[in-house]
């Protein structure tokens, strides 16, 4: 079932009419046994797996706190979490070389193409998560089956988190959840908002990087060039899109997912990037990863940082898909990271000499390339085929008939600006944002209509781009 | 729960008379400012048309075909093309064409570039769907659904580019001043006569032409140099499945496409701008003089000279 699709529209609208019609008792369990019929709509058999893993975290997870053998437990815990990720989904890049060392035709990547591990990634950090909490005393645990079963298995957050916290996500359930006309309405607005991210914006830009990146020989360095400036805004919109989907839903339910993004292209530096991107994930690897190792080796001073930074970063790379292409993208944020940590100093003393304005703005262009060029590692199939796009930069010719990019649709480019300057206003102008925002909440008339207004023109859009005609190609010059 | 419904059944009623007014009013915004959009009225209501040469096609057709200055030169030409034509729209075109007004055309120039457009499928362009007899509206039908992307995008240009705004069109021609240099090379392509032989909706305008006594002459028409091909001029005579056959003119040819400045004549996208349309339309009459008309039809020669 996709996301982007009437099925999963009436899915939800279904789900929520239900929820709010049934007794409080029974929603939680109502909630995991629909989030496990969304799941198995995309694959029988990763239903049962993400039952039975549901069920041996769930019960390690009981048993820590009072187990005599507490960290034998938990590293067993540790262990069927990371041995499952890699047998599903690393194997190809870890495993099955071994095998071919050998001669062996054996492949255990096959597993996978049984089970089809939609969303592993985001769970098993979630299971991690949760035994870390309860091994380090930070959390009781879930003792109600259902609770856990849904922390891991909540379908608006299943395919691509955020990556809850179980000590966010699970007190929450605990409450009684009443009808709340005004946050099903807060919740629908910012489902709206995720639909003209997706829709409107990142899947109209979608075309156009995937074509380029299934061939990059043939694209030409100007298109390239492009490309590189709009992929994060692309994967931007489609992420917080989806994101804003998965928030505006769940917030409908009564249940707040934590915040993914928080305007990360207004960031300085890459350190205060990463605190504004893939929030979820990259607070998870700073505060189980990053924090873990930065203490266990504290001893080496400033380069248990580093070796922490290095590793943190590596894992983060890999954790974006097997191969090499992601590792190196995980590496070079440790590489930056780390030179803003050693040069954080003499920059501050360089930049103070400079005004305001344009030092923050250089610091947000500079952020901004280095995270585009970083993404070419992102988007490539290989790691070949990353430096083949870099190397194709340097070769820019006049326009060419036809290329993806002389039919990008300009509209696009308008939308983005709309979002980027409403973004730009909270972050920079906090009067005019505080005026506009009053101008959006009052509760006279004309506040209501202006409201209803907005909320037309989004849905009209939708409309006009879900409806889409063919784009005439001589139209666009 | 019910204060929550009621709000949300008023705010469906507001969302469905939004959308109907702002439905009418791109409606009229470009009815009055799109060029396709006029030109398909204006031909709807022509008053006692006597043109003795009408021009089908795409935008390619529209913009590189000169009909005033063909006018200028005696014969009374009509550009009928329009942005994103499809062959069986050209032929719901002449069709119209031939059952509203009573004097016929002598010639018909069905213009195209079959190594750019797609000359097969039934589809019919979006301007001549929605104004033809006969056609049935339903919800996709509402302009906004259905014409934003193409020509709010042209809206858009308008209100962004002035050379945009000052584009005009003249016997259905449209003109725009603007030059898009051609940087592409040469490469190694011929003329395929096999897709204009497969395509049914030219053998039905041969057809129509034929049963109507009117000349039909296939245009290949320009493209950028890298598109350009290494066969002959012509003139090829194309037989179809329906037994009628017609001339074609390969204008794609790189000898014929000499003449073009590829810095400074195109427009964008294999168009021409006036410059190059007037161009290419003096080599064009050239062409109908020497190579086809003189061997196809002698009294077409003769009006000619």
């Amino acid at each position: 079932m996709s996301i982007i699709s009437i099925e999963f529209g009436v899915f939800v609208a279904v789900s929520i009419i239900i929820f709010y019609l049934i007794n409080h008792k029974y929603r939680i369990a109502f909630l995991a046994i629909i989030s496990c019929g969304f799941i198995a709509s995309f694959s029988y058999l990763l239903l049962p797996y993400i039952l039975i893993y549901s069920l041996v975290n769930y019960y390690i997870g009981l048993k820590l706190p009072d187990s005599k053998n507490k960290i034998a437990l938990f590293r067993t815990g540790l262990i069927i979490n990371l041995t499952q990720l890699v047998l599903l989904r690393y194997s190809s890049f870890a495993i099955d070389p071994i095998f071919q060392v050998f001669n062996s035709n054996f492949e255990v990547s096959r597993i996978s193409e049984i089970i089809i591990p939609i969303g592993i990634s985001y769970f098993t950090l979630q299971g991690i998560g949760y035994l870390v909490n309860v091994k380090m005393g930070w959390e009781k645990p879930e003792k109600k089956i259902f609770n856990f079963l849904l922390y891991i298995v909540y379908y608006p957050k299943f395919l691509s988190g955020p990556i809850e916290r179980s000590n966010h996500f699970l007190p929450q359930l605990k409450l009684n959840q009443q009808f709340n006309g005004k946050q099903v309405t807060a919740g629908l607005r910012i489902v709206l908002i995720g639909l003209f991210k997706k829709i409107v914006i990142a899947n109209q830009i979608a075309q156009y990087v995937n074509i380029a990146y299934t061939d990059i020989n043939s694209t030409d360095g100007l298109s390239l060039w492009i490309l590189l400036l709009l992929q994060p805004l692309y994967l931007y919109f489609d992420f917080s899109g989806y994101t804003d989907m998965a928030i505006g839903v769940s917030k409908v339910f009564g249940i707040d997912l934590l915040p993914n993004f928080n305007r990360p292209f207004f960031s300085q530096n890459m350190t205060n990037f990463w605190k504004r991107f893939h929030i979820s994930l990259s607070a998870w690897f700073n505060d189980y990863i990053f924090r873990q190792a930065a203490f266990r080796y504290r001893r080496w001073g400033v380069y248990a940082s580093v070796y922490a930074l290095l590793l943190t970063w590596v894992l983060f790379g890999i954790w974006h898909g097997a191969g090499w292409n992601f590792m190196m993208l995980g590496f070079i944020q440790a590489v930056a990271i780390i030179y803003e940590f050693f040069t954080k100093k003499w920059r501050v003393r360089i930049f103070s000499k400079i005004p305001d304005f344009i030092r923050i703005w250089f610091s947000r262009l500079v952020t901004y390339l280095f995270y585009a060029g970083s993404l070419v590692f992102f988007f490539a199939p290989d790691i070949n085929s990353a430096f083949t796009f870099f190397s194709k930069l340097n070769n820019i010719k006049g326009p060419e008939m036809f290329t993806p990019v002389s039919v990008q649709p300009y509209t696009v480019i308008i939308f983005i600006a709309v979002f980027m300057v409403l973004e730009l206003i909270k972050v920079d102008y906090n009067n005019l944002f505080n005026k506009l925002m009053y101008l959006w909440s009052g509760d006279r008339l004309i506040n209501k209509y202006f409201r209803w207004s907005i909320y037309s023109v989004i849905i009209t859009i939708l409309f006009i781009v879900g409806n889409e005609a063919e784009q005439f190609i001589y139209v666009n010059f | 729960m019910k204060k929550f419904i009621l709000k949300s059944l008023s705010f469906a009623s507001f969302f469905i008379l939004f959308f109907v007014l702002i439905n009418a009013i791109f409606f009229l915004i470009i009815a009055v400012t799109d060029w396709d959009w006029k030109k398909r009225f204006e031909s709807l209501r022509f008053d006692n048309p006597d043109f003795e040469l009408l021009v089908l096609g795409s935008s390619l057709a529209q913009y590189d075909f000169d009909t005033e200055f063909l006018t200028s030169e005696g014969i009374k030409s009509y550009n009928f093309a329009l942005v994103g034509n499809t062959v069986r729209a050209s032929y719901i075109q002449l069709q119209e064409y031939l059952t509203r007004y009573s004097q016929k055309p002598d010639y018909v120039i069905f213009a195209c570039n079959s190594y750019l457009e797609i000359l097969d499928g039934d589809k019919i362009q979006d301007v001549v769907k929605y104004t033809m007899k006969g056609n049935r509206y339903g919800i996709g039908d509402f302009p906004l659904l259905k014409f934003t992307n193409w020509f709010g995008g042209e809206v858009l240009k308008k209100i962004l580019s002035k050379k945009h705004r000052q584009t005009i069109v003249s016997y259905g021609q449209v003109k725009r001043e603007k030059s898009t240099p051609d940087f592409s090379s040469y490469e190694e392509n011929y003329l395929d006569i096999s897709v204009f032989q497969s395509s049914h909706w030219i053998s039905e305008i041969v057809k129509l032409c034929n049963q109507e006594g009117i000349e039909i002459i296939i245009v290949e028409v320009p493209a950028i140099t890298k598109a350009q091909n290494l066969s002959e001029i012509g003139p090829y005579t194309i037989g179809f499945e329906n037994g009628y056959t017609a001339k074609l003119i390969n204008l794609n040819s790189q000898d014929f496409c000499s003449f073009i400045d590829p810095a400074k004549d195109w427009v964008g996208d294999s168009h021409f701008n006036p410059g190059g349309a007037l161009k290419f339309t003096k080599e064009l009459l050239g062409v109908l003089r020497e190579e086809v008309i003189v061997q196809v039809n002698d009294t077409l020669a003769t009006s000619l000279e």
